[in-house]
């Protein structure tokens, strides 16, 4: 009974006494945009998003909260802010300016496109119009190998009857292409490289001949990847490669059983091309990729499937990681490959990346096949490791160093029994330098 | 204990019988008595105050209360509060455009123009012609640099009032933003008739020349 009455007791007073008793409210309005005058980022974006939880959701608390984000690099937070702020007051020329560089900044350059093509044209023109020019970059640098010095330790000493091998030396890298968007949806990525390659062929035949002579191997490449944004979180990317490939026997003989054992002398030319496409599906802290493709290098035919993650656990490109797998196969063989990038910023313009790559991915592409590894020998694995420095938001310096360790191979027939293939490994390093920039 | 207990349980049962008879009886005169408190507060610029005693007889069924409470809310700065009783108002008053015009002005004062836009819409539906906001709707396009779209509204209230200072004045703007000097100019001129001097006016005419 007693119970019961202090409960009844309990629910009377608090009917009596009505339900806005709200003591202490803070005043978030003018809180928040103190804290934006004075450029208090780290305590706007607590307030703010203390205030949005509270109901107080309109389009300058939003956009006081985005610009806080925004200064903190928290891109993928900022642009949570600066959208809603956008549906509040769309069109509105500051929200739009940071919701587009946030998207650029985490990476989302289709959602940046999207927006920019979305909004009025006074807004393009301020920002200089992007994407009314192309996008250039260019890429070119040497590459060592060490596989003479290997041939020489590991090559066959015992007795045969003939040997032969393709060593590389050195080669030279040139690429040059242009990102352009065609309208809202679409966009075309055309590149063309040239490669020269310096290599040495050695053929010795017991009791005939001991041959050996440098030569160059040249590609000429182009590359052509429209691509086609299904909607803003969907695009689909089909990429074509040719690869012009010529090359000449630097062997003569006068003998001609020694001539037709070591080839026909003159140059050879033919075509290896690349064909494929893939399909990325964009979130917020993840793009995923999947892509197909069938590359023909040499008369052997590849088939190559890819799934790639790109994640950026803190929505930008402070700390980033891409972890891809893929599947090849030939008509010889077939196996998995996987790469695993991370990257992250050093400083506030130096960007640093590192990868590394198990399992053979001769005669398959990269990148949407900007990349396609047409030499004949082996890889066992790759560690690669980038500078970026960020000159401005249309200037990108790199450098870029890559180690891969490759697989040699010399044909050898034995006095007596089948020809046999001798391996060794040996190591190719590249220095590559580049440079992206946004024509204005 | 146990007795003192009893009578405050019959005391309980007794007050809350009679009490909302009681308070149905004085409820008139409450409200008169805190619509009244609540102006003489405003007048003093204590709108919390005014608020204050408006909530003691808060009915959530009143639009009169929520339509009042909207402003005073707004008065004071709490612009989400304000927001909030206008909706409520124009949910009680399906047809009211002083709501969806009080709506406005919290709404406007935190920057969600595209709420505005939506009230604004709503009335022209049920007032097509009506002044004020064909001539808000017109500003609003026009500060978004949508030209055309601002041109519809302005145009509409010029028809409508040919010798409004306004109407002339916005119209003839946004023609010079659209490059037709010819038709600026001539309203520009007009204005000047209305308001001789008017300096945006001569500044219009200035640029065109």
């Amino acid at each position: 009974m007693t119970r019961v009455a202090v409960l009844l007791l309990f629910v009377w007073a608090i009917y009596f006494s009505g339900f806005e008793a709200k003591a202490g409210q803070t005043d978030y309005e003018s809180l928040t945009l103190r804290l934006y005058n004075e450029q208090k980022w780290d305590s706007l974006l607590i307030t703010g998003e203390e205030a949005i939880n509270m109901g107080f959701d309109y389009y300058y608390m939003r956009v006081r909260t985005g610009r806080a984000a925004f200064e903190k690099q928290r891109y993928t937070r900022a642009s949570v802010h600066l959208e809603k702020a956008l549906e509040y007051n769309s069109g509105d020329e500051y929200a739009t300016y940071l919701l587009y560089k946030s998207y650029e900044y985490s990476g989302k350059a289709l959602w940046a496109r999207w927006l920019l093509y979305n909004s009025p044209v006074s807004f393009r023109k301020s920002l200089g119009m992007p994407g009314r020019l192309p996008q250039m970059y260019l890429e070119a640098g040497p590459a060592y190998a060490n596989h003479s010095q290997m041939y020489t330790k590991h090559r066959r000493k015992d007795a045969g009857t003939y040997s032969e091998v393709y060593q590389n030396i050195h080669s030279g890298y040139l690429l040059a292409g242009v990102n352009k968007y065609l309208g809202t949806r679409a966009g075309i990525n055309a590149a063309f490289s040239y490669l020269n390659f310096l290599k040495r062929r050695e053929v010795k035949i017991t009791g005939l001949d001991s041959l050996s002579g440098e030569y160059h191997v040249f590609q000429y490449e182009y590359y052509c990847a429209p691509s086609f944004a299904i909607s803003r979180r969907i695009n689909i990317s089909p990429a074509f490669r040719l690869m012009h490939v010529s090359l000449s026997n630097p062997l003569e003989s006068s003998d001609t059983l020694v001539q037709r054992l070591i080839g026909p002398a003159g140059t050879l030319v033919y075509n290896d091309l690349a064909a494929g496409g893939e399909v990325s599906y964009l979130s917020r802290y993840v793009i995923a990729t999947a892509g197909g493709y069938y590359i023909r290098v040499d008369k052997l035919n590849t088939t190559q499937l890819t799934g790639q993650l790109f994640v950026m656990p803190f929505g930008n490109l402070n700390l980033y990681s891409s972890s891809t797998v893929s599947y090849r196969k030939t008509v010889l063989e077939s196996n998995y490959f996987f790469t695993q990038m991370i990257g992250l910023k050093i400083a506030k313009p130096l960007w640093g990346e590192i990868s590394y790559t198990g399992g053979d991915f001769s005669n398959t592409g990269e990148y949407n096949l900007q990349v396609v590894y047409n030499a004949f020998d082996k890889i066992n694995y790759r560690l690669a490791a980038r500078l970026i420095f960020n000159v401005s938001d249309d200037l990108k310096l790199s450098i870029r160093y890559q180690r891969c360790s490759r697989v040699g191979s010399e044909l050898f027939y034995p006095i007596s029994g089948e020809p046999e293939i001798n391996t060794y490994n040996y190591i190719n390093q590249t220095f590559t330098g580049g440079i992206v920039w946004n024509l204005h | 204990m146990e007795s003192a207990l009893k009578k405050a349980w019959l005391m309980m049962v007794v007050l809350t019988c009679i009490m909302p008879a009681a308070l149905k009886a004085q409820e008139k005169s409450a409200l008169n008595e805190a619509f009244s408190a609540s102006y003489t507060h405003e007048t003093k610029a204590e709108y919390s105050k005014a608020i204050e005693v408006l909530k003691k007889v808060y009915n959530e069924t009143s639009y009169e209360l929520n339509l009042r409470l909207g402003w005073l809310n707004y008065e004071a700065g709490q612009f989400t509060e304000s927001a909030a009783y206008y909706n409520k108002a124009i949910d009680l008053k399906p047809m009211s455009i002083e709501a969806r015009l009080g709506f406005a002005l919290p709404a406007s004062s935190v920057g969600n123009w595209n709420q505005v836009i939506t009230r604004y819409n709503e009335v022209l539906k049920l007032d097509p012609n009506h002044y004020t906001v064909n001539y808000r709707l017109g500003s609003i396009y026009y500060g978004r640099k949508d030209y055309q779209t601002a041109f519809k509204y302005f145009e509409k209230i010029l028809n409508l009032y040919p010798f409004d200072y306004d109407a002339m004045l916005m119209t003839a703007w946004t023609y010079f933003q659209l490059g037709k000097m010819r038709e600026a100019k001539v309203l520009f001129q007009k204005a000047l008739l209305n308001r001789p001097g008017d300096s945006s006016a001569t500044e219009g005419l200035g640029l065109i020349k």
